[in-house]
């Protein structure tokens, strides 16, 4: 290289120098603005779900693997059923939706840290199907402080009030009845055949305490008190004796008994009271998983020889299962039998510590459980519907607020909005009894057979 | 066997008896002031517990949201200690709880006074110290939080049986060394007894001392080297 290509280059050099600083200012400057211009967009950009996503996906935590995992799974198989097809034949506007499911096996603690995993590494269009009021109650809080981001709790399989008080009524839409609902009813098909004394059975937790608040409050309206009442822990399952609880029972000599539990638990208790000669109606609500229920209440009787489903009666918030005439129900058991084994959770979710034979789970063929899952989804896809080609997560709310009246096929009204901002789609509740081992509806008139 | 001098024994004895003393009195000042220290804190951890429930959710309690109360007592019982806890509206109904069966007896019929403190023996549970924090001075209703004696007696002598452990430990190593120690020092007062019989008495010991020993022994510069000296001396004159 010659000496004046090096001079050349040196002073190159030293332009490129000067150059290069000015392009780092430039760049830098660039950066800044563009940082400026972008980053009040990205709340937006994070809080839109689903924009340029090729699916919905939607958060469930519920307990898949511990004592209530019935519920859970049949909820799940529900909200499946309906979907599969859905997604099938393209999705919504082209977008499949998609559950990403999480065990919290009925703990508080599992349940906020699924949520937060949902909510920041998933990035989830909304939380779905909760299963719950334990777990939802702690939720609430965190989905309160995450607000700015418009995450919804939507359709939690759970009638607690706390999502339907202040200050978490905003957080949150229902499509079920509440337990308010539920033992209000229950409480004046009671009173209406002279049964006035009404103990309580309930799980000592915060679902229990939502029943009990429940059936305070509908006895308070005929001017009564609850006549006595037992607990028992969450998880409890049905092989355990009930036995204390039972005793108290046994004390108070209730012209009625309203369960507040879950099926292992509910079911122990009317096993071991009709074993001690305690005969009055038993009523459960809706969350209790009448299916599993009845399953657990058969194979005892069989075993023992007795009828352990007599003067029982469950509420429910959807229709029966087996009502071929409501519209909503035959496309669901169509679902159901196509899809039987297909929408299983899967079992990696079911079977945490490996799949083992007698923890392996015998799905139902249909279930009011399965059924309120298969609502839940239709309601969703319907607002989804309406929430056009680009659904964002900030307008989830305002959309579900301008439903108004509308039918799920259900052969119920439903309605969200309105003047008071309605957040429950539905307010009717069924009641069942068991009848060649399965639940039917209970009609109004025949509450009279009950009559004290 | 080491044996020490029956000059030193009572020394010996005496510096025992003195550390015993020590420990004993150390050990009982310690189970005193950590048995009433430990309940103490145990006691004022549930008062702040029942106070920071009282405080913190009377808007769930205007709200009649029973379940979401229910949800923040259930946190508190899986304190360690905290037994149970429930709360009473002003009407004086328990409106939450954390029993199971249900209410004992011995509370649903004695929780109405609104005392600081009530000491309870439930049947089949224990006894207990349940503390009282109003809500809204008491307009509100009333939080209950129950302490288990039991486990508060377990915690303080968990902490006492420890404290004495390292101190009776403490007190047989001291022991130990204290002995090797005076054995030390009686070792050679026992050597110059042995030269001593053997040099001045008529009545000699069937085993004379060991040369090397009275050699070291005559040469040591401190006062048993000088007996020693002078034990050679008076027996180099009788003789």
């Amino acid at each position: 290289m010659s000496p004046s290509s090096l001079a050349r280059r040196g002073r190159r050099r030293g332009t490129c120098k000067l150059a290069s600083a000015r392009d780092v200012c430039f760049t830098l400057a660039l950066l800044l603005i563009t940082a400026l211009l972008v980053e009040p967009a990205l709340p937006e950009e994070a809080s839109a779900g689903a924009t340029g996503q090729s699916e919905i996906r939607l958060g469930m935590s519920a307990d898949f693997s511990a004592s209530a995992r019935a519920l859970s799974i049949e909820l799940y198989r529900g909200a499946m059923a309906y979907l599969r097809p859905i997604n099938n034949a393209g999705g919504v506007n082209g977008r499949r939706i998609a559950i990403t499911a999480y065990d919290d096996q009925y703990e508080p603690d599992l349940a906020i840290r699924n949520t937060l995993k949902l909510m920041d590494e998933e990035n989830v269009f909304a939380l779905f199907s909760y299963v719950g009021t334990p777990t939802m109650n702690r939720t609430l809080p965190l989905l309160r402080m995450h607000q700015a981001k418009d995450f919804l709790l939507l359709f939690p399989f759970t009638g607690a009030d706390t999502n339907r008080i202040p200050p978490y009524d905003q957080l949150s839409f229902n499509l079920r009845a509440s337990y308010d609902q539920e033992t209000r009813g229950l409480v004046d098909h009671f009173i209406a055949v002279n049964r006035t004394r009404i103990a309580a059975f309930y799980q000592a937790d915060a679902y229990g305490r939502a029943g009990w608040a429940g059936l305070r409050e509908a006895l308070a309206k005929h001017g009564l008190e609850i006549a006595g009442e037992a607990t028992y822990r969450r998880g409890s399952p049905f092989d355990q004796s009930y036995d204390r609880q039972v005793a108290i029972m046994q004390r108070l000599q209730p012209d009625a008994v309203i369960c507040v539990g879950t099926y292992p638990a509910c079911a122990g208790f009317i096993r071991d009271m009709r074993d001690r000669g305690v005969d009055c109606p038993v009523a459960t609500i809706s969350f209790v998983g009448g299916g599993a229920m009845l399953k657990l209440l058969s194979t005892a009787g069989q075993e023992s020889n007795k009828d352990y489903t007599s003067r029982l009666v469950s509420s429910q918030v959807v229709p029966s299962y087996d009502d071929d005439s409501v519209p909503t129900v035959r496309e669901y058991r169509e679902a159901m039998d196509r899809y039987r084994d297909a929408i299983m959770p899967p079992d990696s979710l079911l079977y945490p510590e490996g799949k083992r034979k007698e923890r392996e789970y015998a799905p139902l063929p249909y279930g009011f459980i399965s059924l309120e899952g298969y609502l839940n989804a239709k309601l969703f896809v319907a607002i989804l519907q309406r929430m056009g080609v680009d659904p964002r997560r900030a307008d989830l709310a305002r959309t579900v607020l301008n439903m108004g009246d509308f039918d799920l096929g259900m052969g119920q009204p439903l309605s969200f909005g309105g003047p008071s901002g309605r957040r429950q789609a539905s307010d009717q509740v069924y009641y069942t009894v068991v009848r060649d081992g399965r639940f039917v509806p209970f009609r109004d008139g025949e509450w009279e057979a009950w009559a004290k | 066997m080491m044996r020490i001098a029956r000059f030193y024994q009572k020394t010996l004895f005496g510096i025992f008896a003195l550390m015993g003393l020590i420990v004993g009195l150390t050990s009982a000042l310690y189970v005193h002031t950590v048995d009433r220290q430990l309940t103490d804190d145990f006691l004022k951890n549930s008062r702040t517990i029942a106070r920071s429930i009282a405080n913190s959710n009377i808007d769930l309690i205007v709200h009649q949201n029973y379940s979401a109360l229910q949800s923040i007592i259930d946190q508190f019982v899986q304190i360690s200690g905290i037994s149970y806890v429930f709360v009473v509206d002003e009407k004086g109904v328990i409106i939450a709880h954390t029993f199971v069966p249900g209410v004992p007896d011995e509370i649903a019929t004695d929780y109405k006074d609104a005392k600081d403190v009530y000491d309870r023996t439930l049947a089949g549970l224990g006894n207990f110290s349940e503390v009282t924090a109003g809500i809204v001075a008491g307009e509100a209703g009333h939080v209950h939080v129950g302490m288990d004696k039991g486990y508060i007696a377990l915690q303080v002598q968990t902490a006492i049986g420890k404290e004495v452990y390292l101190l009776t430990m403490i007190f047989v190593a001291s022991v130990l060394v204290c002995y090797v120690l005076m054995y030390q020092v009686s070792q050679p007062l026992d050597h110059l007894r042995g030269y001593a019989w053997h040099s001045l008495s008529s009545e000699k010991h069937a085993s004379s001392p060991d040369p090397s020993q009275v050699k070291r022994l005559l040469e040591r510069t401190d006062e048993v080297g000088e007996l020693g000296r002078v034990i050679r001396w008076a027996s180099g004159r009788g003789s």
